[in-house]
Parts: structure tokens; sequence; C-alpha cells
């Protein structure tokens, strides 16, 4: 019996490209199995995934050939494929195309101009298989990403594909979402025998969840053998918390924060209710917890764009947050017209800001090249680092970030460990709030855990 | 990506964009109320769908299908967010580089779907009709017009401060002859002086909207192009440099 | 309670069609004062807050007592010369008409208010993608668009709030970055385009004849609807046809007819204008039924 998916010497370059970004990829997979494709960013898995199917290839040269149950793609119908095979993209801002999630569902089904009464009948009991009863009604604008991600799952298995391609596909979400995505991605599996390839960087923590783990390097495809460890997202609070036994409290705190209190509605109740902590000069500070427990809403506290109801807040010294996105920080299309511009507004004259923005540039380690490109242009750790320098070049020594980590690869991750450490050595104080407990115990050197609406330590 | 269009269709869309709004004019001049509201409507509907049944195959592209899309959405969240500055908007701006940048049809579609979508937030009315048919023979016009606006900033104010006016000009012949039940000089002149300060604030805001979204507009174009040259997504245009 | 919102599309559509059609195009002062009634009874039925009815009901009372003079000015025409300012003639028809032209005006901005409240794009998306399924999907991928690009206008602006960009600075600074901010949001936007066309390549959009599917459904209720909104407009068109529903203001104010078939057709009128608030109160009945078998 043929393969479910063979891939055979396949070759390919980008139309702009001159260099080939897959070089002789060979991949078997048997139906209803499920690999995982490990490699650092811009290894070509991404692209792997796109070239499977025609509908979703982009456009360069290509050699060598895709076949599904012994046919070759480009031999078969185009809605043979688009049935055949799904795609799940990795970001589900994007990844989703109109406004309701019943419409949503209905998409596939009404491009390939299914009967409506089937259509009907699918998006009930996709709805029912996912969960998503409840919000079927709902506008996608009103959704968390984790319920976002898993529309987008539903609605690409509408068509009851043989083969789920999904790029990255947890890289937005916390670990519960995470956990709660690849479980439905499972249970398609097992189910109905879905043959799944998920790209995917981080492969300690998912692999044993994995038939087989595959690794592409510079291109290449490489059989991998990884050992499952259990350790990686540590889930046990008493490492966090052992962060703050060897940390010594030195002069006055950078950051004091007493009994503070905080809703949002009249008679709500207090999101934050008499939250404690302080922080000295030039330390890493992570701030812990579950979804909604306040995290985001603290740190709007401190930056003073919520006024609490109670308790307050000391920062000593200017302090600058940053949003989730790093690329909302800019206004302008390259980083160094956009420094420029915001000195410019900050009353600095011309050589003053050059002389700012050379200095901060080589403190975060960002190239002439890197600040002459389009911001589109830049990777994530490079976005969140150039956008890093904008709150030092407001002149902060205290920064805020929330949830610093999201969408960066674990090399990304371990440079911003290192130069958020550097940075605290020169005496910036940085406090940042995340899910990533990885990131916070080999990054922060205290800790606190945000639940109940106070700051445990 | 920009449509492509036949002469025979160019001339077509000319005498749209002149000829219905004379027409208009006429009819009101000449129809007593009961005939003339009945038929302007129909007019400015029959324009609407048959530009939106042009559209249609069109639509079949996911690329250009999402560009109106994202024009459209663009300028109503531009009403919305600048909804504090009464007049000051960026809608004609952006329906006029719609029609600059993805063809005639697309700008008469961008212009017409902003102001039906957008009217769910700032009030649904017998005017929508009209506004849909106006706002779209803006994106139309300057579709007609594209060569010469890329090339000229000038060309560009001038078809900006032309677009505001212009617009204001149909719909107060409608509106005159609503308010008023006749349509002569004296009326049209009461009602166009009454909203004359908007046209003003339209004119100028059109103005400064277009001078300051020219580049932003071609730049993003221009790597939409490349982008769509490429056929995929953001990734793979990103530079391969490690971290 | 919105009960309006729930029928079909294509319901909603022919009722306030024919709504616009009667409302906007009779001359008839007694219809346009029925109409404004029907109107602020809808909203009222409707649920609106006195406070908002209110508001309404002063913009309205304005407009009107503004139109009388107004007309006055520009028409000189009519039989009864009321007075004369610099030789022209201020007559009682003429600011007749121009009340009743404001009683129009403003009878029409409710039921406009009223269209606005229960009509969504979804209504829209649903009978577009009938006809044009092709449009109906670009407006779709519009309103997911929408709500994302204000969501990174706010954001992207809150940003340069925090980092301190209008510490201390005029209107003007603020006007410039809220401006190049919606710049720099259109850039990233007309981006990330692409990566839509290309999940929609992904999803088979284009393959073939698109379909809309729905869940709205065609109750008995909207049957029923439809079949008083034709005879509403059947009503409507004979009384104008037949010049008993008309009216002329000039050179005297005068009733098309002034008979028992005129008021027959007015009653019909008034029964349509009447039918949102009707169906408004025929929901709360049902809904306190409901809610009492509960306690």
């Amino acid at each position: 019996m043929a393969k479910k998916l063979q891939i055979k010497d396949l070759n390919f370059k980008y139309a702009l490209g001159d260099r080939y970004v897959l070089r002789g990829i060979d991949l078997e997979l048997d139906a209803g199995e499920k690999v995982l494709l490990s490699g650092i960013s811009g290894s070509g898995k991404s692209t792997l995934l796109k070239v499977i199917s025609p509908m979703t290839s982009p456009r360069g040269g290509r050699s060598g050939s895709v076949l599904i149950d012994g046919t070759d793609v480009r031999d078969m119908p185009r809605l043979d494929i688009t049935s055949k095979v799904a795609y799940v993209a990795q970001n589900p801002e994007n990844g989703i195309v109109v406004d309701t999630v019943y419409g949503e569902l209905a998409f596939c089904c009404e491009n390939i101009g299914m009967n409506r009464e089937e259509v009907r009948r699918r998006v009930a009991w996709t709805a029912s298989y996912f969960g998503i009863e409840d919000i079927l009604k709902r506008k996608i604008s009103e959704l968390s990403g984790g319920q976002k991600q898993i529309v987008s799952l539903a609605a690409a298995i509408m068509l009851k594909p043989e083969i789920l391609l999904l790029d990255e596909p947890t890289t937005y979400l916390d670990p519960i979402q995470a956990v709660r995505f690849l479980d439905l991605v499972d249970n398609l599996n097992r189910d109905f025998g879905m043959t799944v390839i998920v790209a995917e960087h981080r492969v300690e923590s998912f692999a044993g969840r994995f038939d087989r783990v595959v690794k592409i390097e510079e291109g290449v495809l490489l059989d991998m053998d990884v050992r499952t460890s259990f350790n990686e997202t540590d889930m046990f609070y008493e490492r966090v918390f052992a962060l703050n036994d060897g940390a010594v409290n030195t002069g006055d705190p950078a950051v004091s924060v007493k009994n503070l209190e905080f809703r949002y509605a009249k008679d709500g109740p207090n999101v934050l209710d008499g939250a404690n902590v302080d922080i000295p000069k030039g330390s890493i500070y992570a701030l812990l917890g579950a979804n909604g427990c306040g995290k985001t809403t603290f740190l709007r506290c401190l930056t003073c764009e919520l006024k609490p109801q109670r308790g307050n807040v000391k920062i000593r010294s200017q302090c600058a947050a940053m949003t989730q996105n790093p690329l909302s920080m800019f206004i302008e299309e390259t980083p160094e017209k956009d420094y420029r511009f915001f000195l410019k507004q900050k009353g600095f004259k011309k050589e003053e800001a050059d002389a700012r923005i050379s200095e901060v540039a080589e403190k975060l380690e960002l190239t002439e090249d890197i600040l002459k490109t389009n911001v589109l242009d830049l990777s994530g750790g490079e976005t969140e680092r150039a956008a890093m320098a904008k709150l030092l070049l407001a002149g902060a020594d205290v920064l805020l970030f929330d949830e610093p980590t999201k969408g960066l690869d674990s090399a990304a991750k371990a440079k911003l460990t290192g130069i958020m450490k550097e940075l605290a050595e020169r005496g910036i104080t940085i406090i940042f709030v995340t899910h990533d407990v990885g990131f916070a115990l080999s990054t922060a050197d205290r800790a606190g855990v945000l639940s109940a609406g106070s700051i445990l330590e | 990506m920009v449509a492509g269009m036949s002469l025979k269709r160019i001339f077509a869309y000319i005498a749209i964009v002149l000829l219905i709004p004379a027409i208009i004019v006429v009819f009101a001049a000449v129809l007593p109320k009961s005939l003339f509201m009945p038929v302007a409507v129909l007019i400015a509907l029959t324009a609407v769908l048959a530009f939106m049944l042009g559209f249609e195959k069109e639509a079949d592209n996911a690329s250009k299908a999402v560009l109106v899309a994202v024009f459209t959405a663009l300028s109503v969240a531009g009403r919305v967010v600048f909804a504090a500055t009464p007049g000051f908007k960026p809608v004609f701006s952006i329906a006029i580089f719609a029609g600059i940048y993805l063809g005639g049809e697309a700008g008469f579609l961008v212009g017409a779907l902003t102001a039906l979508i957008s009217n769910f937030v700032f009030g649904q009315g017998a005017w929508t009709i009209f506004q849909m048919f106006s706002w779209g023979l803006i994106g139309l016009a300057a579709g007609l017009l594209a060569p010469l606006l890329r090339k000229s900033k000038v060309a560009l104010c001038i078809a900006g401060a032309l677009a505001g006016p212009l617009f204001s000009l149909i719909i107060d012949v409608w509106s005159t002859v609503w308010i008023y039940g006749t349509f002569s000089l004296k009326t049209y002149l009461a009602t166009t002086l009454a909203s004359l300060p908007f046209t003003i604030l339209h004119a100028i805001s059109n103005v400064v909207f277009l001078l300051l979204l020219a580049e932003p507009m071609r730049k993003a174009m221009a790597r939409v192009t490349v982008k769509y040259a490429l056929m995929t997504s953001g990734e793979s245009l990103k530079r391969r440099s490690k971290i | 309670m919105h009960c309006f919102r729930r029928y079909h599309p294509i319901t909603k559509i022919a009722y306030f069609a024919v709504l616009f059609a009667i409302a906007m195009f009779s001359e008839n002062p007694l219809i346009r004062v029925l109409s404004l009634a029907g109107a602020l009874a809808a909203l009222a039925a409707g649920g609106s807050s006195f406070k908002r009815l209110l508001k309404i009901a002063a913009g309205g009372v304005i407009t009107v007592l503004v139109m009388g003079p107004v007309n006055c000015i520009i028409f000189h025409e009519g039989r009864t010369v009321l007075f004369r300012v610099f030789g022209a003639a201020v007559t009682a028809e003429a600011f007749l008409y121009g009340l009743s032209a404001g009683v129009m005006i403003v009878g029409t901005a409710v039921w406009c208010i009223f269209l606005t409240d229960e009509t969504d794009s979804e209504d829209l998306v649903f009978t577009l993608g009938r006809v044009l399924p092709g449009v109906s999907a670009v407006i779709t991928v519009t309103l997911r668009y929408i709500p994302e690009i204000i969501k990174k206008y706010r954001e992207t602006l809150a940003a340069q709030r925090m980092v301190g960009i209008f510490d201390g600075k005029k209107f003007f600074v603020r006007a410039v970055v809220a401006t190049k901010v919606f710049m720099s949001v259109t850039e990233r936007s007309v981006e990330n385009a692409m990566d839509t066309a290309f999940i929609m390549r992904a999803r088979g959009y284009g393959l073939r004849r698109r379909v809309s599917a729905s869940y709205k459904k065609w109750r008995e209720e909207d049957t029923v609807m439809t079949l008083l909104t034709v005879t509403g407009a059947a009503a409507f068109a004979f009384g104008e046809i037949s010049g008993l529903l008309g009216f002329t203001y000039y050179p005297a104010a005068e009733f098309g007819s002034v008979s028992l078939s005129a008021a027959a057709l007015a009653m019909v009128c008034a029964l349509f204008f009447a039918l949102p608030a009707l169906t408004a109160l025929d929901g709360r009945i049902r809904w306190q039924k409901s809610f009492k078998s509960r306690t």
C-alpha cells in the first residue's frame, strides 16, 4: 500500500532568492502518523509545510515530487488537494479570514459550493467536537488568542482532510492554551486517523506526543532522537520561590508597591487585592501567574495607565513599559527613523540624538543593518530589542515588559536573557510578567506569583 | 496588479463619472419630486449594483479581494478613530488610493462599501445609497486618473481638494429635493450654503491625509507587490538572519 | 427588547424599503405625523431609555421649529399672507410646508435610528451572499479587519503614550503622532493582508462559485410580516395614484380627499407604521409569560 504522504528529493528556492531553502528533502508518512518537525527559525520548516500543497506553495524553483496516496499532487484536481490537505497558520490573528466564528467554520464549505444544509450539519458537528458551541455566534474580535487558534483549526478541518499541517501553532498561546490546542490535534489524529505534521521549535516539551521527530537544518532533513524531558516548563512553583532566597536586598527599592487594590467595575471583584512588592534597583523581577490573574492589570497600574482605588505605587525613577506586541512601539518605517522622530519630540538636538542612539544600540547589540531595516522585516527577537531601545531612549531605568517571550524561539530567548542581565548590571531595573516559567527561572533574580489578587514571594 | 482597462471601459467610466451626476441634476430640475426620488434611488442603486456585479469575478482572486477589504476596513476604522474631529477623516483619501493602486472598479467598491459598512456605526438610512454612490464615484474617478495622480503630488492634492465638494454637491441635489420638494437654484444654494463649513473642512482634511498617506501607501503597495510575486505569507520575505 | 431584529434579513429589507418609501415620499402631513409617531413608539417599545427618547424628541422639536421659518424665507407662495417683510410675503402655507417637512425629516431620522438598532452587518452579509457571494466575502473580510485595525491603532497610540511622547505636548503634536500612528497601522495592515490571502487560498477560496451559508432561517412570522408589508405598500400606492392620500400646500393647504376611503387608507398606513412597536410589545408579553412560569 502506498504511503499517505511521500516527499521525494524535494528542492525549493523562492522566486526572488538564489539560495535553496529546501535541499533534497525525503519524508514518508503512514496514514495516521504524527510527526514533529523541528528546527530553528529560518531553517525552512514553514516553507516545507507550504510547498507540500500546490494551493499554498509559494512561487519559486521546485524539483522533486510530493505524493499523496501515491499520486503526485501536481496531477491531482485542485479541489481534491484542498479537501485532503489542511493548513493552520502560526499566528491566529492572520489565520482567520472572516468576522464571525460561524462564518469562519463555514468558509471552506462555502468556497467549494457545498449544499447549505450540509454546511449547517458540518458546522454543528465541528462546533460540538471542539467544544466551541458557546462561541459559535460570536465575533472573532471578542475571542482570546487560544480560542482563535482553536477556531482556526476547526475551520481548517471542515472538509475532512487526511493530512493536517500546522505551522508552529502554539507560539502565540500561553502554556495552558497550548496544551488544550495540542490535545485537540491529538484527538483528531486518534479519532479520524489524520496524518499530522507540526512544525515546532520547542521540541523537548512536546516530543512525547509524537510518533516521530524530524529536524530540518539549513534546508536538510535529519532524523532526530529525543528523550522527552518533563522538567522543561516546570509547573512547580518551588523553583520560582527559591529564586528569592538567594536575593539580597540592597538599599532603597526602585519600585515599591503597597496594598494595591484595583477593580474594573464599581461593584466588581478586586482584580488586585492588596498586592505588595518591593523591587530593588538593578534587579530582574519576574511576575508569574495563571491566565486572567491580573498580571497585565498590575503592570498597567505601575505605568499609571490605571489609577488604583487603594494603595500606592512608588517608582523612584523614570519608568517605561512595552506592550505585548513590540511592533506597536514603532510609528516610523525603520527603528532609526523612529528613534529620531521620538527624540526630536523629546526635545533633543540632532547630534545629541545620534549619540544617544548609538550608545543604546551598542548596549542592545542593534547593528547598523537592523537600525536601517523596515520594522516589518525584523525577526521577533530583533523587534523586541529594537523596542527595548526605545524604552532606554525615553530615559527609563525601570523597564516593564508584558510577555516579552511571546513568539520568540529559544535562541532569541537566550539572547534576551543575556541582554536583560547586562542591563541589570548597569543598574537598570527590569520587571516582566510572563507565563514562561523556564524563561523566568533563567533570567530573573527574583520572582513573585500573582494569585487571588496579591503577590506571593 | 492594477486592472488593465480597455479603452472602451475607460470611456464607459468617464461617462459614469460625468454623465450620471449631470443626469441627476437635470432630472432634479425637471421631474416633480414624486418622480425624481424613485428615479434617483434607481440610478444610484443600479450603478452600485452594476459595479458590485463587475467586481464579482475579480473577487475570486484572493489577493485582490483581501486588498479591497483592507482598504475598506482602513477607511471605516479611520472614520471611527478620528470620530472626535468632525470632518477630519481619511475616508476619501483611502478611496482615492484604492482607485490609484487597485483600479477604478475596486476604488468604486471601496468607497461604496465604506459608506455601507460604516453606517452600521454612524447610522444607516435612506442616504446610505446616495453616499455609496457618490463615495464610489470618487474612487472610480481616482482610478481613471491613476497615472496622473501617481506621478504628481500637486495633482493628487487638487483631486483631493475637489473630491470633498464634488461629493457634497451630489448629495445636496438629493437633499434639496427631499427637504424643499422642488429643485431650483435658490433651494439648492440654501442647502449647499448650510453644508459649506463641512465641505471646506472635507477638502482640507482630504489634502492633508492624501499628502501624509501618499508615501506609506506607495511603500506598502510596493511591498505587497513583491509579496504577491512570491504568492506567499510574510516569512519568506524576511531576511534570514539568525535570531 | 429588540424584537424586530429576529426577523429574517429579507423580511427586514422589504419592510424598511416600503417604510422609507412612504416616510420620505408622502407629502401628506397626516401620514408624516403617523410615521413619526410610529417611529417614536417603535423606539420606546424597543426599550430605549427615557433619556435617549428625550434627546431625540428635543432634537426633533428644534428641527421642526427651524424648518417652518426657513421655508418661509425661501418660498413666498400661498394664499394666506400673514405679514410682509421687505415686500416679500410670509404665508401660512409656506410655514405649514416647513413644519410638515420638519416632521418628515425627524420621522425619517428616527426610523433610521431604529433601523441601525435592529439591523447588523450579518443581515447585509446574508442578503448580499445570495446575490453577490464574492462581494459578500469581501465584506466579511472587511468586518474581520475593522476591529483589528482599531485595536492596532489604540495599542500603538498607547505604546507611544507609555514612552512619554506626549509629555507636556500641545494638541498639534498629539494630532501629528495620531496621524503617524494611523499611517504605520495602514502599512502594517496592508502587509498582513497578503497573509490572509494565503490562508484563503489554502481554504479553497476562488475554486468554485461560492455559496453563502448562514444559521438564519425563515419563520412563519416572516411570512406574516412580509404579507403585512405588501398590504401597506399596496395601500399607500393606491392612495398616491388615486390621489386619496395626496396633499397640496400651494396655493392653499388642502387634503387630496376627505372621505371614508381616505381615512381607511390612512389607517392601514398607521397600522403599518405601528408594526415594529406592536412586535416589541408582543415580544414583551411573551417574555413576561415565560418569565413568570419560571418562578
